[in-house]
């Protein structure tokens, strides 16, 4: 058994019976009164207590707003207290000379204690990751300079907020740094990280001890501390409340004794720190002491053999912070963020169409990917503010972890920054410059990095070649302190049209860097059947055959259902589907009908339930079709429109594009649709959720036709820009939402900034893309004075510029006042808005 | 304690979208129950409370952001003050980010139906906290939450570090002043000894004055 470092219990409650007010900030309360924090750490130390969590839990500057003391003042109060505390302790125990004599000897430390700002960071609150670290960063600082020996950070709840709490600490201290999130009975936070992903992403991060606070009582959390250890080497940290709260009193059920017997169950696991949260005090921590001490006289058992042993067995992965994907079977990483011969991808990047993006993304996690690649490198495009925006933007709407495709190191440092979670770094090769430059990142951060089996004189012929480059990589990986398991290398797939028997070679490749280096193998699978006809199969061919040899992470498109297929019936005859689960319950109600038709033997394989049939675009619930009603009078697009009917409408456009161009099948069919919509709808015939069903419809169509227009490389049709945003502090975005989509459908171009725009990025963009038209929406009393300053910012750098609003608490007369030019009732009015000023 | 979303709130989720009997065909109505039931699995509602004595009439100290005058009205004769706070947790917040993606129509009805679970919430916490001092012969006013009549919705930050609210439910309130996750309701309600009578309020002294949501849908929010 390891020696337990014993920390302290609540200081909250302590503090209270003390005379700490509620309302009132703990940290200005024991600056006013140090003796009152000194004798709580005193009694902590007497319990037998080694490490004191310093009076510093809320020493930030957001939550010492309107406090007397700043930020570096509390912390220098708050080290200072606990310091003297332990000076006086030792010197009062040496005059007494009893039992407690030999703790005066031990070396107990102060560590600075770093609470959450308290603020959800976004995209679900407002609160920047760039300004969560500023803040933290100012802490941190001071509890180096004030002479803290360790820096805990405890109770978060979000994983990103911890990882800037972190990188402050590891970027301006030297300090040792440990790490405790707040769990729901579920195995989540509040905000859904999960054990395992806190697990990944901080032992990546290189943090010197991971854990478990507050909460619940000791032994709800046990099952915690079990998964830990399944996830981490590092010594795990258990600070457990005093049992869980009576719903009636809010008070802490667990006794003192119960406490620190309840604690015992942790020695086993080889929990190493162990401590006391909410309602515990110096009774509860003197219980687990005793208690500890107690069990290990009776269970003394030498444990110096068997630890290295362990670090094989413990699980790794990639991970987002709610969502893992472990290593050890085969994962599909999908292809399709890529503006790589995409078009419409790239114009969406080019254009901030961060929404498209993200339904992509959201395309490629419901067909079945484990992890997404994300590519943003276009032609004369800021890649680096991209990338930040797009993985921002990505973690807030899809689950799965991504990968971060660039072979820049400050774009991928950008990323690795403000990922929330453990990646992928995609990629390095054995270039000695691109190795040194990348893989210092990839250790700092804790990403696992493919390395590209080829160097700067090119990609190597044979089999040998490349496997003598993947060894290359892997021995200077494994010298910057990166571990095997998070080393993949790509054998590099080369197109089997133009150099046909390099297949072969590539195959074998994989084969020998699994079995010989025994590492992770990645492939872009569909580069193979580039310039040949029914790519399919050759994709597919080849996938299942690199599997065989060792592939365990294809890179493809997950929305071409034959590939996921193969990827799920390898999992079978590999025995990673355990009783062919997956495959039963993949294929169970698949009907497949197939047809042989003609000499050609071409198949024709229809679906029932094919995941692909959502990468056609259709978004449409799956509603049935509308028949044809040859009496009516209506053209049957327009029925399709109002019916809210998305793949009706589409087809119906598809048709009609056969004989006429996309600028006819928008002004005479598909506008005069969504205007009959709008009639109806101010007439109350139909009512909202109708109304955007109809959009939705007249969407899939625009979707496709823009889709051809960019493909062709034609230019975009628009009638105009018009920017919409939510203003600063505001986060209800449904409303502006709503009316983006009804305006896009009108042919406007809506450059949609999101919510919580600050006033001089709404500026910025009106004077950067000429913009003559914006829309603000604000749904708080308490962010209408934003809407205000930015309604007077905008018409000072552009008087023409002319401004609508909208939004639950605003009135046509507020509207006025504030300097606005119109009022919006709702998206319909916007419509006729956009039409007076832009036509 | 489970609070879910039932047929008998289709009604109400159909106010929230300014539903004024036009025909429902049976794509809408299943859309209606399909955001219903998706609302329902991804909502995690917690509440907490805290229970506090009035000092002779008046309001006490450690609730001291508890100003203007008609939370005074509205706390008359009253012995004790609870206030609450409750919320839907971050993951639905997560699934209807989702679904503006996906859907925009279902995200609308979605977000409605949150609005009318939060209130649910709400009224189920309400009515087991009525009837649990009604064994006591005590009597429970309505909920007053910051916003209505004069009560300054920029209190939610000190109304939820008073609750600790961030812990103990996962409601935090951005520097702005707005209450994330989204769907969330604090609110205070009063025990007495005597009967109470509903305060009737009236736009003129509210906050909103006349520019809620109700009253745009010409309905209005004390009937």
């Amino acid at each position: 058994m390891n020696n337990i470092i014993f920390l302290d219990g609540g200081m909250g409650t302590m503090l209270q019976e003390a005379g700490l007010k509620p309302g009132e900030h703990p940290e200005e309360f024991g600056y006013n009164n140090p003796q009152i924090v000194k004798e709580v750490h005193k009694k902590y130390l007497k319990a037998g207590s080694d490490v004191l969590y310093a009076n510093t839990f809320g020493a930030n500057s957001h939550k010492l707003r309107g406090c007397n003391i700043d930020t570096k003042t509390a912390v220098f109060s708050g080290i200072k207290i606990a310091k003297e505390a332990i000076k006086e302790f030792k010197s009062e125990i040496k005059k007494e000379d009893n039992d407690l004599g030999q703790k005066s000897n031990k070396g107990q430390r102060v560590a600075l204690d770093v609470g959450p700002i308290g603020e959800l960071l976004e995209p679900l609150g407002t609160l920047s990751f760039e300004e969560a670290y500023e803040v933290y960063k100012e802490v941190m600082v001071a509890g180096k300079d004030a002479g803290a020996d360790v820096i805990v950070i405890e109770t978060f709840t979000d994983l990103l907020d911890a990882k800037a709490a972190v990188l402050a600490v590891k970027e301006n201290t030297d300090l040792p740094v440990w790490v405790t999130m707040t769990f729901e009975e579920s195995g989540r936070t509040f905000t859904g990280t999960t054990v395992e992903s806190m697990a990944l992403t901080m032992t990546g991060l290189g943090v010197d001890g991971i854990g478990v606070n507050c909460s619940l009582g000791p032994k709800e959390i046990l099952k915690f501390a079990k998964i830990l250890k399944e996830w981490t080497n590092l010594p795990i940290i258990i600070k457990p409340n005093a049992g869980l709260p009576d719903p009636a009193t809010g008070e802490y059920m667990l006794k003192a004794d119960d406490f620190g017997t309840e604690m015992l169950e942790y020695l086993p696991l080889e929990v190493d720190i162990l401590g006391g949260c909410c309602g515990t005090n110096p009774q509860y921590i003197k219980s687990l002491v005793d208690k500890v001490n107690g069990y290990k006289k009776e269970n003394s058992v030498d444990n110096s053999v068997g630890k290295e042993v362990e670090t094989s067995t413990i699980k790794n992965g990639v991970c987002s912070s709610t969502n893992v994907s472990r290593f050890g079977g085969v994962r599909v990483i999908g292809e399709r963020l890529n503006p790589t011969g995409k078009k419409r991808f790239k114009q969406a990047l080019v254009e901030h169409d961060y929404e498209y993006i993200c339904r992509v993304a959201l395309d490629e996690e419901e067909a079945g990917a484990d992890i997404l690649d994300v590519n943003v490198g276009v032609p004369g495009a800021d890649e680096k503010s991209l990338m930040v925006d797009v993985i921002k933007e990505l973690q807030g709407i899809v689950s799965i972890p991504l990968q971060i495709d660039s072979s820049n190191p400050d774009v991928i440092e950008a990323a690795l920054r403000v990922y929330a979670g453990k990646p992928i770094i995609n990629s390095v090769n054995a270039d000695d410059e691109k190795l040194e430059a990348i893989l210092p990142l990839a250790k700092k951060y804790g990403a696992a990095i493919i390395g590209l089996a080829l160097d700067e004189s090119g990609i190597p012929q044979t089999a040998e070649g490349r496997f003598e480059k993947a060894k290359y990589i892997m021995d200077k990986a494994l010298a910057y302190g990166i571990k095997k398991d998070d080393i993949l290398i790509d054998c590099l797939t080369l197109t089997v049209s133009a150099q046909q028997n390099q297949a072969k070679e590539t195959l074998k490749a994989v084969n020998m860097v699994k079995e010989q280096l025994g590492l992770h193998c990645t492939l872009g699978v569909s580069n193979i059947s580039f310039g040949l006809p029914a790519r399919k199969h050759i994709t597919e061919n080849f996938l299942v055959q690199a599997m065989y040899c060792g592939l365990d992470f294809p890179i493809i498109n997950p929305n071409v259902l034959s590939l996921m297929d193969a990827v799920a019936s390898f999992k079978v005859l590999s025995c990673e589907d355990d009783n062919c689960n997956n495959y039963i319950s993949r294929f169970s109600d698949r009907v497949e009908t197939v047809t042989i038709s003609n000499q050609n033997g071409t198949k024709n394989v229809n679906d029932k339930n094919s995941k692909s049939s959502e990468n056609n675009g259709d978004r449409s619930n799956g509603k049935e079709k509308v028949e044809d009603s040859k009496d009516s009078e209506e053209s049957p697009i327009k029925t399709a429109v109002l019916k809210g009917l998305a793949e009706e409408t589409k087809r119906l456009s598809v048709e009609l594009l056969e004989e006429k161009t996309e600028i006819e099948v928008i002004n005479e069919f598909l506008i005069p649709a969504l205007d009959e919509v709008g009639v109806l709808y101010e007439k109350q015939k139909i009512f909202l959720p109708q109304l955007i069903n109809s959009a939705n419809a007249a969407c899939a169509a625009f979707d496709m036709i823009k889709d051809r227009i960019a493909n062709r490389g034609g230019e975009s049709v628009s009638k105009g820009k018009i920017i919409v945003a939510t203003v600063k502090g505001d986060i209800h975005d449904i409303g502006k939402n709503i009316v983006k989509v009804i305006l896009e459908n009108y042919g406007y171009k809506i450059i949609d900034l999101g919510r919580d725009v600050p006033v001089e990025k709404v500026v910025d963009t009106v004077l950067a893309e000429d913009v003559k038209l914006v829309g603000l929406s604000a749904l708080m009393t308490t962010t209408l004075p934003a809407m205000k300053e930015t309604i007077v910012e905008v018409k000072k750098v552009a008087p023409n510029c002319k401004i609508w609003v909208g939004g639950a608490v605003l009135t046509p007369d507020y509207a006025k006042e504030i300097g606005a030019d119109f009022y919006a009732r709702d998206a319909r009015e916007s419509v006729d808005i956009a039409k007076k000023i832009l036509g | 304690m489970e609070v879910k979303l039932t047929q008998e709130d289709i009604p109400e989720i159909l106010r929230y979208l300014a539903y004024k009997d036009q025909y429902l065909d049976e794509e809408l109505k299943k859309q209606v129950l399909d955001c219903m039931e998706k609302v329902n699995k991804a909502a995690e509602p917690k509440e907490i409370y805290k229970v506090f004595k009035m000092e002779k009439g008046n309001i006490p100290k450690e609730l001291y952001f508890l100003t203007g005058e008609e939370i005074k009205k509205h706390l008359n004769g009253c012995n004790e003050i609870i206030i609450m706070a409750a919320t839907l947790g971050v993951k639905v917040e997560k699934v209807m980010m989702r679904e503006q993606i996906k859907n925009m129509s279902n995200a609308l009805i979605m977000d409605s139906c949150a609005s009318v679970l939060i209130e649910a919430v709400c009224d189920t916490f309400e009515s087991k906290i009525r009837k649990n001092i009604s064994k006591e012969s005590k009597f429970l006013t309505t909920r007053f939450s910051p916003g209505y009549g004069d009560l300054p919705i920029e209190i939610q930050k000190e109304f939820c570090n008073a609750l600790n609210a961030t812990k103990t439910i996962g409601l935090t309130v951005s520097e702005s002043g707005i209450m994330i996750p989204r769907k969330s309701v604090t609110a205070v309600l009063g025990i007495s000894d005597y009967p109470v009578k509903k305060n009737k309020r009236t736009c003129n002294e509210c906050n909103l004055k006349g520019s809620c949501r109700f009253r745009k849908n010409g309905v209005g929010c004390s009937e």
